[in-house]
């Protein structure tokens, strides 16, 4: 009695086993698919994407989360209309993405066919060969439009994706720092705009606390926006974490000091919980109507035009950062995109890249996160740059521009700057402490 | 004359006791269920709202970060890929746990201490020790990606909990039961599957609802060794930390959503795991 029972649930279990297992394969992921791809047909409309890749499914790695990314979403779906290709995003945790990459792109037979590279890593992923060279690519006047090449990209910000005189990626989603700073408020209080450092600390001290708003505020936590406003003010100085080959420290012990002093000082007409305030929080402080200005990057103010984030829409106004007035200074923010040299549909991910970090793409991110293009017809197209508030201002500090560190140990470093700009600020060390501690960090550079 | 009194110190005491406990317990809770509540508040909230030096409890309810969990992320995938690994892996830590528990409670294996320690030592290898070699081996299986990568690597951690708990349960049980079954014809799996299972059935009701919990919240793995179509739902509450910025109401919404089944599943399951959790736990 007891083996026929047995015997029967035995083979019940097995066979919902069986079923459970066949349906895991079955929902399971499957690699890429190729078919009906042919990369040379022409864009089925003005300003849409090269190629037909029927059946081809790419994978986008990059990282989740920020409040401007959905843009890329966009474009990704209009390609896969376009072309009948199939790109899917996969996002992770920024603080895990190097990692995910690193390790995924090490096996060989990655599934990533695109992702975003940050300069700090971007030289150790083309050393080790994980990027595929797209300099035929662009070159291929029947993969691109008319007219279009490496030489339609601002020469500044395509150099970013070179490593030993190859192209590895394609630039978009150009920002830097600015100034923003409440026009009503410093018209009231008799103000004018303020030119330099200098100003910004005294207007700031004037303007603290009226109206119940802070004189000032910019981000504090250690997030890599703090080494991004640091850099921009060592820039307006013409100075520099280090030397053109990246391997020497070069950071002047004056200019730190400066660019310290002015962030300790602009710290104590700051709200509360400064050190808490990414870039966005510092942004959303300011939309809401509680500080007179803000240091921060320009995706982020995007925060202060837009009517559903903001009580103070049409307020604002921008100016570059300067130490002395007519010399102003940025760090080039950029996002860099790459072809993974493992993926089996290269012609699909540059198709694209083209189409995405081209004018036409560009334009539409640029309105909706307050970024800039990295093609040189973005700033001819005058009904974009006229919606764009901040533009002189960006174009300003951008004429004196150093782009993001470009090191495998810059995470480090920069988060140790960070620390040591947020210990002067604390005033758990003096300020010459805070600069021995960032050329303690700036050792690290070759290791 | 008699000592009346002495009762009512005796009661007093008793009171302050419970006072005391009561106390201890209203501590316990606001320690653990503010942090939940503030996660629930912030959810319906917007940025400004959020991001306040003095905590709003007047404001405008939205459902704004709701929509952006369901909308922009999709977030039903990664309940169902939560479900998928979570039941996987809990099923497949049943099926071979259970028996290997029963083998240790009954069997005659020569070292049995041994081999259960042993078991005991992959839990305590820290799990990112154990990431980038569980990666390689399913990358070279071309598992990576898959849920079967998820179920095997939760397997892991769960088959200990299972093997462990479910070995203390067999033991509570008296053998007579099993023996008797013995007698009337039953092999030794018979026994096992007829007489034993049943009656360790709330431990392994218990048992399950902690590799589920285990599995549903288990973050390192679900990164590595999954791809867009397989990340679980600690991946997808992740999503909403970006490079420079929080979305707190988005990840608020979506750690509430995380939560839901699994409260649910721990309400269902609560007779289970009051039984199956105190069944184990005395030893004569």
């Amino acid at each position: 009695m007891f083996a026929t029972q047995h015997r029967g649930r035995v083979v019940l279990t097995a066979a919902a086993l069986s079923i459970g297992a066949l349906l895991l394969t079955s929902c399971s992921t499957s690699g890429t698919s190729t078919s009906g791809a042919n990369p040379d047909t022409k864009p089925k409309s003005a300003d849409g994407p090269y190629g037909t890749f029927t059946g081809e499914k790419l994978t986008l790695s990059r990282w989740a989360g920020d409040p401007w990314t959905a843009g890329q979403q966009t474009a990704a779906d209009d390609w896969n209309k376009a072309t009948g290709g199939k790109l899917t995003i996969s996002a992770v945790p920024y603080e895990n993405l190097h990692d995910k990459q690193a390790l995924t792109l090490s096996s060989g037979n990655s599934s990533y066919d695109i992702m975003y590279v940050h300069p700090s890593w971007f030289g150790e992923f083309a050393k080790a060969g994980y990027l595929a060279p797209i300099t035929k690519d662009l070159a291929d006047p029947k993969r691109n439009p008319a007219g279009f090449s490496a030489a339609s990209y601002l020469p500044s910000v395509l150099s970013q994706g070179v490593y030993k005189g190859t192209q590895y990626c394609l630039p978009d989603f150009v920002s830097t720092i600015v100034v923003g700073y409440r026009t009503d408020l410093f018209e009231s209080a008799g103000l004018s705009a303020p030119k330099t450092t200098g100003d910004i600390l005294k207007d700031a001290a004037i303007l603290n606390g009226k109206d119940g708003a802070a004189g000032i505020v910019m981000p504090g936590k250690a997030t890599g926006a703090v080494a991004d406003v640091f850099g921009s003010l060592l820039t307006a100085q013409s100075n520099w974490w280090y030397d053109a080959a990246g391997t020497k420290d070069t950071l002047s012990t004056g200019a730190a000091t400066k660019a310290l002093n002015f962030y300790t000082q602009a710290s104590k007409f700051a709200p509360t919980g400064l050190l808490n305030m990414a870039v966005d929080d510092a942004a959303t402080v300011a939309a809401q109507g509680k500080a007179a200005m803000v240091v921060d990057t320009t995706p982020s103010l995007s925060a202060l035009e837009d009517p559903a984030k903001s009580k103070t829409v049409g307020k604002w106004a921008y100016v570059p950062l300067s130490f002395t007035a007519g010399k102003p200074g940025g760090e080039l923010i950029y996002w860099n995109w790459c072809i993974a040299a493992s993926s089996k549909n290269k012609d699909a991910a540059y198709s694209f890249l083209q189409y995405y970090t081209d004018t036409a793409q560009q334009a539409k991110v640029a309105l909706a996160a307050s970024t800039l293009g990295a093609t040189k017809s973005f700033y001819a197209d005058k009904e974009v740059t006229s919606k764009l508030p901040f533009l002189d201002a960006v174009n300003s500090a951008l004429s004196n521009a150093n782009p993001q560190p470009s090191l495998a140990s810059w995470p480090a470093i920069q988060t140790a700057i960070e620390v040591a700009v947020q210990n002067s600020i604390q005033g758990k060390e003096t300020v010459a402490q805070s600069v021995a501690d960032m050329h303690t960090a700036l050792k690290g550079l070759n290791n | 004359m008699t000592a009346i009194p002495q009762p009512k110190r005796k009661r007093a005491r008793r009171d302050a006791w419970v006072i005391a406990c009561y106390v201890v317990i209203a501590i316990f809770l606001v320690w653990v269920l503010v942090p939940v509540i503030t996660v629930a508040v912030n959810s319906f909230k917007v940025p400004s709202a959020i991001f306040t030096s003095t905590p709003q409890l007047s404001f405008t309810p939205t459902l704004e970060n709701y929509a952006k969990v369901f909308g922009e992320l999709n977030f039903a995938q990664y309940l169902v890929n939560s479900v998928l690994v979570a039941f996987g892996s809990t099923a497949l830590s049943l099926i071979f746990g259970v028996p290997f528990a029963y083998a240790l409670a009954r069997l005659p294996i020569r070292g049995r201490e041994w081999w259960a320690r042993i078991i005991l030592f992959s839990r305590m290898v820290p799990a990112v020790a154990l990431v980038v070699p569980m990666f390689v081996l399913f990358n070279q299986l071309h598992l990576t990606g898959t849920y079967w990568a998820l179920i095997l690597a939760h397997t892991t951690f769960n088959l200990p909990i299972v093997i462990w708990m479910m070995r203390s349960f067999f033991e509570e049980l008296p053998p007579e039961l099993e023996e008797a079954a013995l007698v009337d014809g039953a092999g030794r799996f018979g026994a096992f599957w007829r007489v034993a299972v049943p009656l360790a059935s709330p431990g392994m009701a218990a048992t399950a609802v902690l590799c589920i919990i285990f599995s549903w919240n288990e973050f390192l793995f679900a990164l590595v060794l999954s791809n867009q179509d397989t990340e679980t739902v600690p991946v997808g509450v992740s999503s909403f930390i970006g490079s420079v910025s929080i979305d707190w109401g988005g990840s608020s919404a979506a750690a509430i959503v995380a939560i839901i089944p699994i409260f649910i599943l721990g309400f269902a399951a609560q007779r289970f795991l009051v039984r199956g959790l105190t069944f184990g736990g005395v030893k004569g």
